[in-house]
This record gives structure tokens, sequence and C-alpha cells, in this order.
């Protein structure tokens, strides 16, 4: 017997609405910066699972070329997405500092590679501009905004759209294929 | 009106609501059951007519929608609720005879409970279609509108009156009006009290069936007859059970206790004694109390025959105290059955149907839930009470086929008075008009009598397992109906499937945890090397010590003694040096020792593991026969479709299978079931004309082969048509017209699981609709499974799914391709051959291997897969995996064999997506992560590329 689990909408809302106040309270959010390339981006501290050591990936065929493989995190397997390749921008070699940031996007869980991870920190609301037309090597649909910092620019991804939208399509293709 | 999920934010109605949809799919289940006999039987009575129906099937039927309806209405699920009350009432008045049951009326219930399916479901899956049902309840509306039964019995609380006084009585046919004798039942409204103490109700048994006992055995001692004193202490016994069954307020126990003391009471007054038909009545009285009892006491729900009991007590009392010349009157009555006259056990239903029409029915010997199963039958007895004159009831006992009929009055007092009448000979009277139907039914259809005979649809009903015969006396006979119905069921636990799931995931985690220990315990035992050394440095010390005794020896004798002072100091410190050395590796040398204990620990370990994985897997294994009994109405649906003839065969329905997996079977085997019966199966007249019995076999089989669970689908059918199938091929590009030629029949069936290639003459709306059978074939691979087709012209199709006992567990061999680790489907390996240089060569491009004179395509992994990065660059003399997949083989060239393992299937789609190629991954022992290959998809991969070439 299938058990289901009966979320109304409205409390599913709500939910995701007090997980926000949470991250954002007082108008500021918590986000984890790392580095990528010679740019800093930063991700909204809920979304992070954990970081973990870069360990055996296991490369897949017939995937997009910025799918780094799968990892075991813990009996469970993962994707891991080289977000270098998913950027454009050069291909490096993993080095000490590398990292993979465990994210929850949707009802998947998936790894990114990044060169570091810097640190934890709080922005104000009024920290965070909008995006400009076109910032780095990114158009700017993944950017939830840029944050000034005192002596950088901080990239604001919104990692939903960044893997939720094209997983969806994928998705969409495969179930229309099969 | 609509089931919002709003309503159910309460955790508390959230888990009422899991409950409510496990019972309500179990009672759906019986629904649907109990509706297909109720339709077969209608279907047989023909068009246009309808009858009486078994009372018990109806009762059953009313029962399970009055449950859908109280439970939905407890959490407020209006759509339901209203639905399955409009369906309860149909029910409701079909048992009271109040509506004819006929075609209209089962098609009408079969699209309600479609409907209630389908709210059902949208409560699991909320996304679902919205489900308008207002049409369907309309209709019911009209209908019991019509037959003039619109209800009075609006409120659940009638309904639930209705349903305590199990209705016009189970077992027996719902009473002419008038004829009643006690005035409705003499139990309602009487109610245990809710709270019943457990150490008091321990008691109450203990001494309940002490009496019990007594009285069972007084009434056999007394069999008939009897004294004051034996009734006397009858009626004391029966007043103690009463009284204790009050005290602890099991009213309904009190009042029928009650009522057998007020019988005895009544004979005591009257100075008479028991007559057979009291002490009968009595004996089942205690019987089923007991049996009550004994329910109680392990704390399953009882039954509660009382009410039906408790007729007949006031039966027999009033039939003792009303004066002979009443209106009421007991006749037996006796008929005797041409000898080996077809269906007598349908003739001796009829006559019962024909007295229940004078009166009261009892005693029926054999027993009337018996008779449609009777093949021969001499003699059939029975009692009828009414008000009646004997004649009537000797004209209802002539029926065709009867030889000899009696009919006489039963003694009122206690031996005397009996009237007894003249054996009539009865001649045989053409049936009354009224009669038509059930005579009709009777002899079923004229081309095969009897074949039909024995088929032959009467009044369909549920087991009888409960019921008990009238006639019994002791209650040894009664035994086996009571262990058959009472015996202990094992103690089940409702378990969330999530958390099976969970533990699966553990169960395999351990599974990957031992594979490591194994892993660290062989570089250990490596690491630790041979034991050489140990030999090596003793060598050494033992050297040492004869060069320290020779210097000591040249020292003493005298010689340049500075020098050899000296070395001789630097050997004593090097012995020295040398000595916990040695110590240390003396315990090294212990480590190897430990080592072995390591692998044997492993091993015992292994065996939990192994014991925790296959108990996991056995606990989420159910039967498959719910869901192969779901097609019968599929086959249903489509024979009155098509108006052809087929029966659905079900075989191995014990076979258990992974419950994900049953779930997911669900689709593919509708389609194929209605394939086999809307394409296979031919028209009766073509059937006929083939020398064929009319009525087409849809056999459904689930059986265990090796490791894997197979199930079959086969028809007696036509078989596919290998002509059009391959025109179809060709028209659609499938195959090439060289191709075409060479292609042995059975290559042809298998194009049927090519997409796009239907063979229907016409798209019908019962095959044309659904999936294809190339996604029946996606659907069964995705579950690990193979399926195959084979057919013979004029004689049938068989269709045979082969599964792997359950998704979680793969015995894969693990192979090495350019670095990278696979796990390839042991089922798909055929054999493993090193491959020489001279065995591979290459046909219009493609590279090919010769195997024992086979030549098979060589795939190389990185050809038909894109890899991106560098791949290791693969071996000039790869060992060939040759695979098979649906008759066709491959080589597949690897590195290296790495050898057997189970592997715990992942799935990529959880957290990713599915990838072409690739079937799943599993976590290696040392815990990186292989890919599972999917054989069918490479397979497919290098035709295509070798046809792309070629």
């Amino acid at each position: 017997m299938t058990t289901i689990t009966q979320e109304p909408p409205a409390a599913l809302a709500e939910s995701s609405a007090t997980e926000k106040a949470g991250a954002r309270r007082a108008g500021s959010m918590q986000l984890v910066s790392f580095k990528l390339s010679d740019e800093t981006y930063g991700i909204e501290i809920t979304k992070i699972r954990e970081i973990i050591l870069v360990g055996a990936i296991t490369r897949v065929p017939e995937t997009p070329h910025y799918i780094k493989g799968l990892i075991n995190l813990r009996s469970s397997v993962i994707p891991v997405i080289d977000l270098r390749a998913r950027f454009g921008l050069p291909e490096s070699e993993l080095t000490q500092d590398s990292r993979i940031m465990v994210l929850n996007v949707g009802r998947r869980t998936i790894g990114i590679v990044v060169d570091s991870v810097s640190e934890v920190l709080r922005v104000s609301e009024d920290q965070i501009s909008p995006a400009p037309p076109t910032v780095a090597s990114l158009g700017n649909e993944y950017m939830t905004g840029l944050v000034r910092l005192d002596e950088q620019l901080l990239i604001l991804l919104d990692v939903d759209k960044l893997f939720g939208e094209e997983s969806q399509a994928a998705m969409d293709q495969a179930v229309a294929a099969g | 009106m609509s089931d919002s999920p709003a309503n159910f934010q309460d955790e508390l109605i959230d888990s009422l609501l899991g409950d409510f949809l496990d019972e309500s799919d179990q009672l759906l289940a019986q629904l649907n059951e109990r509706m297909l006999k109720l339709d077969e039987w209608v279907h047989a009575l023909g068009e246009g007519q309808s009858g009486p129906c078994d009372p018990e099937l109806l009762n059953d039927m009313f029962r399970a929608a009055h449950s859908i309806k109280g439970l939905s209405g407890m959490l407020g699920l209006t759509e339901i609720n209203v639905l399955t009350h409009k369906i309860e009432n149909v029910f409701d008045a079909a048992r009271r005879n109040e509506l004819p049951v006929n075609a209209d009326v089962t098609q009408l219930l079969f699209m309600g409970l479609d409907q209630l399916s389908a709210l059902i479901e949208r409560l699991k899956c909320p996304e679902a279609e919205p489900v308008v049902c207002d049409a369907v309840v309309e209709a019911i509306q009209r209908l019991l509108q019509k037959a003039g039964v619109e209800k009075k019995q609006a409120t659940q609380a009638d309904a639930d009156r209705a349903l305590s006084s199990p209705p016009p009585a189970p077992a027996q046919p719902p009473l002419a009006p008038g004829s009643e004798p006690a005035g409705g039942d003499p139990l309602e409204g009487v109610q245990n009290e809710s709270e019943i103490s457990e150490k008091y109700l321990a008691i109450f048994l203990d001494e309940a069936e002490g009496a019990l006992e007594g009285l069972t055995a007084a009434l056999l001692a007394i069999e008939s007859g009897g004294t004051q004193d034996d009734l006397k202490h009858l009626m004391g016994t029966a007043h103690k059970i009463k009284g204790s069954a009050a005290s602890i307020g099991l009213n309904r126990i009190a009042k029928f206790a009650h009522l057998m003391e007020d019988l005895l009471e009544q004979r005591i007054e009257q100075g008479g004694s028991l007559n057979e038909r009291m002490v009968d009545v009595l004996l089942k009285c205690t019987e089923e109390l007991s049996r009550h009892l004994t329910e109680l006491r392990r704390g399953t729900p009882p039954s509660d025959p009382f009410s039906a009991l408790a007729r007949e007590l006031l039966t027999v009392r009033d039939a003792a105290s009303s004066p002979p010349s009443g209106a009421l009157a007991s006749y037996r009555c006796e008929v005797r059955f041409q000898p080996d006259l077809p269906a007598a056990g349908l003739k001796a239903e009829l006559i019962c149907q024909k007295l229940t029409k004078l009166g009261e029915l009892a005693e029926c010997d054999p027993p009337r839930e018996q008779l449609d199963e009777l093949e021969h039958l001499e003699h059939f007895r029975c009692c009828v009470r009414t008000d009646q004159p004997i004649e009537l009831v000797r004209e209802k006992l002539r029926v065709a086929g009867v030889v000899e009929s009696r009919a006489e009055r039963l003694d009122q007092g206690g031996g005397e008075a009996a009237v007894p009448s003249t054996p009539t000979l009865a001649a045989e009277p053409g049936p009354s008009p009224n009669d038509q139907a059930v005579e009709e039914c009777i002899r079923g259809e004229p081309a095969t009598t009897d074949a039909a005979s024995r088929t032959a649809p009467v009044a369909p009903q549920v087991s009888a397992g409960n019921r008990v015969s009238t006639r019994a006396k002791s209650p040894s006979s009664e035994a086996e109906p009571r262990t058959e119905n009472g015996q202990r069921p094992t103690e089940t636990i409702r378990v969330d499937i999530e958390r099976l799931d969970h533990l699966m995931d553990l169960a395999g985690q351990l599974v990957i945890n031992r594979a490591q220990f194994v892993q660290v315990g062989d570089k250990l035992r490596a690491a630790l090397g041979s034991r050489r050394w140990v030999i090596a440095l003793n060598r050494v010390a033992s050297e040492l010590e004869r060069m320290n005794g020779q210097m000591t020896a040249r020292i003493d004798g005298g010689h340049t003694a500075a020098t050899l002072d000296g070395l001789h100091n630097h050997l004593r410190r090097i012995q020295h040096e040398l000595e916990p050395l040695r110590r240390d590796l003396q315990s090294i040398l212990q480590a190897h020792e430990y080592v072995e204990d390591l692998f044997e620990a492993i091993h015992q370990l292994g065996r939990v593991s192994d014991g925790i994985q296959q108990s996991v897997m056995d606990t989420r294994m159910v039967p498959i026969g719910p869901l192969f009994a779901r097609f019968k109405r599929v086959v249903r649906d489509i024979t009155r479709a098509t108006g052809k003839r087929a029966r659905l065969e079900i075989r191995g329905e014990n076979t258990e299978l992974d419950k994900r997996m049953i779930d997911e079977l669900g689709d593919p085997l509708v389609h194929l079931v209605r394939n086999a019966v809307d394409h296979g199966i031919e028209p009766p007249e073509v059937r006929q004309a083939a020398g064929k019995p009319v009525e087409g076999t849809v056999t459904l089989d689930a059986f265990h082969r090796g490791n894997s669970i197979v199930i079959e689908i086969r028809d007696d059918g036509k078989g596919l048509d290998a002509d059009r199938i391959l025109r179809k091929a060709l028209e659609k590009g499938l195959v090439s017209q060289a191709d075409a030629e060479k292609m042995t029949p059975q290559q042809i069936y298998q194009l049927i699981w090519e997409p796009g290639l239907s063979t229907a003459e016409k798209v019908t709306d019962i095959s044309g609709r659904g999936m294809g059978m190339d996604i029946v074939k996606a659907k069964i691979e995705e579950l690990s499974g193979t399926v195959d087709i084979q057919s013979v012209p004029g004689q049938g199709t068989t269709i045979t799914i082969k599964l792997p006992l359950t998704l979680a567990i793969l015995p894969s061999l693990m192979v090495e391709i350019g670095g990278d680790v696979f796990a390839i489907p042991l089922e798909a390996v055929v054999e493993i051959v090193r491959l020489g240089r001279d065995q591979m060569s290459t046909v219009q491009g493609r590279p090919v291997a010769t195997v024992r004179g086979r030549v098979l395509s060589l795939v190389r992994l990185k050809d038909v897969l894109a890899f991106h990065g560098a791949t290791q660059t693969e071996s000039e003399e790869p060992t060939l995996v040759i695979v098979s997949e649906g008759g066709q083989e491959i080589g597949l060239a690897v590195d290296r064999v790495l050898g057997e393992e189970d592997v715990v299937i992942k799935s990529i789609a959880e957290n990713y997506e599915n990838v072409r190629g690739i079937a799943g991954a599993s976590i290696l022992g040392d815990g990186r992560v292989s890919l599972i290959l999917d054989i069918a998809a490479l397979v497919a991969l290098a035709s295509r590329q070798q046809a792309a070439v070629g």
C-alpha cells in the first residue's frame, strides 16, 4: 500500500515561507560564498545540504559535458555538476581547495564542484542589487542579483533556476521519448 | 462538494486517511469481485430478464458499500460518501427484492464502482484529473426512483440499523410480507456496551464456555423429548449465561440467551418437551454462541449471527405455542429427482425459490448454499413454514425432473398429531410462465448442455464457509467449517512502504559495508605479505649469533684484540636492536591469524546481512493473485463490448512479487490481456468453424524459474499474422526488403515490440487506446525484465514476461572497460571468451569477432556511448562478454572481468535523470559508484549503428 502524504499546497507554501523567514531574518539572508575562476558566487544557505571533499567521481556517458559524473553520498547516488563547465569558464585541475557543495534542488540532491568555499556571510536586502543585463559569463536568468561587498562583487545564484528548469526540460524530453 | 485537501491538514486525519485508503482498496476489490459474479449471473439470465439473486451476495456488497460510505463520511470525503450512499441504496433495494437486478443495473453499478475507484485514486494522487461523478449519481437516483424505492433510508442511523439486523437474514431468503413470524429482528436495537472490561471478559468467557458445554451435552442427551427436570436444568444454564453476559455489557449475548431461556420456559409451562426441531435450533444456538465466544477471546471482531438465530428461536417457540389450526404451519417437504438429472441442484434451488414465496424456508438438506454446486442429487428435503394450504406447497414441489414429491405437516406438540400424507407422484407439468427465467437459466445453452449445466449460473454466492448446516447434530461434525473459518489468522501489521524502502536501503548498505570489509581484509592480507620474512629474520639472527660466537672465540685467542673487540660490540648492538624488532614482527605474525579471524567474522556478517536483506525482501513480497483478479473485469468488459466469448483462467496466483513490481505491472498487463481478447480470440462463429470451443480462454500464469519470475499471458486465439506484421514493418521502414526475406516467423513476431507497429485491422477503442506494445516492452524493461512473444497460427499466442525476483538486487558480472568499472546483469550474459587477435576482423568496416565459427558484432562501449573526458586505451586483446537480448547477441569488449557480484541497484533518475545505455548505478565495495549497463539499449544502439553503416 503506497502511503501518500497529503500535503496541502497552502501548507506547503506556508512552510517554505517560514523557511525563508528564517534565512532572511529582518531583511537579511545567509549565504555561502565560493570561488569559481576569479569570480565570487553565493548560494542561499538553506539550499545547501553539506560541503564535502572531492572524492572518486564516476563519469557517465551520454550526458552533457558539464555533468562530471556520479558520486556516492552515504549510499545514495547523486550527480555532480562542473560549474566551470556549466558557465563556460576555462577548465582547471582539481586542487586541494576544491570542494563539492551538495545542494537541495526541488526533490533532488545534486553536487556542484567549486574551486573553493570561502565563507558564510549574512547580507541585508539593501546590499542586493538586481543583476545587470550581462554579468560575467552567464546569462542573468540564473542570478538572483548582485551583492556588493567591501571589495568585491558577489553573484547570487538561483539554484532552482539553474538546475531545476534544466532537469525539468530533460524530464519532459524523456517522457516525450518514452 | 469537492474533497479538497485543505480538509485534512490534521495529522490524525492523515493517518485515518491512510487507513481509509487501505480499507477502501480492499472493499473495492471485494465489491468488484462480487459484481463480476452478479454480472455473470445477470448475463446468464439473458436480456431483459431479472430474477431473485443470492441474498448473501447482495448483502455482502451492501455491507462493503456501507463501510466505505461510513468511513468516507467520517473523513468528510463528501463525493465518495454521496456516491457510495447511492450504490449502497441500489444493493439494499436489490437484496430486498425491491429492485430487479438486470444488465442495466449491473452496468450502472460498474460505472459507479469505476468512479469510486477514480475518486479514491485521486486521494492518493491529488494531481490526477478531477473526477465528476454527478452523472452516475443521478443515473442511480433515477433508477431507484423508477423502481419506486427512493430511499426512506436517508440517514446513517437508519442504515446502521439495517446493518445491525443482518437484513433479510443471510441464508434465509426475504420473507414474503405478512408472513414474518416474529415481527422483524428480535435483537434489533440491542447493542453491546462499547467498553467491556478485559478482566471481566476473561472471567465471563471461561464461565460461559463451561456453561455452553454443559448445555450442548444436555441437549445431545435429550435429542428429543426430555423430562421437565432436564428442561429446568437447561433453562437454568441459559439463565446463567444471560445473567453473566448482561453484567459485563454483552447485551446481544444476554438477549439471545434470554430468548433461549424463553423457549425452554414456555415448554416447561406448557408441560411439553422439546421436539427435534427445537433441539436442532438450540444446538445451533449453542454452537454459534461458543463460536462467538472463541472469537471474543481471540480478539477478532466476532461474527454476530444472533439475529437470524433469534428469529428461528421465536419461530419454533411460536410454532409450539400457536394452536394447530393456526394460520401458520410447518411442512416437511421431500422430493426425489430423476436419477442422473442434469443440474439437479439447480432444480432444488428452484424449488427453494418457489417455496420462499410461500413462506419461510428452513432445514434444507443438502444445505441450500451447496445446491448450485451439486451435480448429482436424488433427494432434497426442507421445511417450509407458511400460512398457505398444503396443496399449494405440494404444487410448488412439482418441477420438471422431479419423480416423487412429498409434503407433510410437522407435528406441533411432543409427537402426536402428525398429519401424514400419501406420497404424491408428481406429473411433469410444463413450467409456468413466471418460472421461465429460472428454468431457462438452469437449462443453459442448448448446444452445450453438459458444460453449461456444470457452469450453469444460478444465484452466485460468496464462500459459504461460515454457514452452519442446520442438520448438524453434534459439535464434532461442525469442527471442519469452524477450523476453516476460525483458524487464527497470521498476525499482521501495516507498515508504511517508505519505511520498508528505507530498511531495504539500509540492508543494501550493509551488503556494501560487508564488501568494504572484504576489501580491507584483502588489502591487509596483501600488506602483511608472506611469512618469508620471519624465516629470513630468524636466519639473520642466528647468523649474527654464530658470528658472535666465532668472534668471542677469536678474541679469546688474543688476535688483534682491539679491532675485533670493536666489531664484537657492533654486532652485540645490532643483535640488541634486532631483538625488539623480532618481538614486534612476532606480533605481526600474530596479525596474520587475526586477519583470518577477520575473514571469519566477515563471513558471519555476510550471513547476517544476507539474511536481513532476504527478510526485508520477503516482507515486500505480495502474491500476484489480486493483480490477476483485476483482469476478470477487463475480460468481461471486452467480451461484452465485442460480442466475443472468452474467459480468464488464472494460475499461480500465490506467486509472490515485489510490491513495487506489482504496482508497475498493472498497466502493461492490462494492455496484454486486452490485446489477447481483442486481437487474439476470434469471434464465436469463427471459432466454431475452426472446430475450437466457442468460448476462448486467456490464461494468466505466474511461476518461478531459476532466479526469475515468469508471467505468461496465453490465449487460444488465432495467433499472430506474420505476413501482416512484416508488411507493416516494411511500410514503416523498420526492416529492409532484403532482411525481410531472410526472417523466420519467430523473428517477425518480435517486430511487434517495435514502436508504431499495431496489427489491428481497425483501431478499436479497446486495444487502440492506452499504450502500444513498445511501451509495454519499455515498461517491463524498466523493471529489469524481458518480454518475449511466441505464436502458432490458429492455436494462439503466448507472451512471456521474465522479471527479476526483486527490483533492488541484481546479480551482475563486474567488468573493467577503459579504466571504468561496469556491472553487466548476469541474466544477459551468455558466455565469456578470451579473444585472440586472429579472431577479430571487420565486415563492411564494422568490427566483428569469430567465436567457434559464429560471427558476432564486436562492440566497444566507447563506440556506442559517448563518454566525455579521456578514456584509457582499451586492451588490444580484449575479453569478449557475449550478451543477448531478445534473441540478438553481441560481443562486448571488456579489458578485464572482475567477477560476479550482487549489486544493489540505485536509481540515477532519483537525483538526475535516466541515461541512455545505463540501467542504473550501484556502489562498489570501495565506495565508488559503478554504472549498470542496459544491455537491451546497447544491443539496440549497436544494431542501429550497424544499420547506418551497412
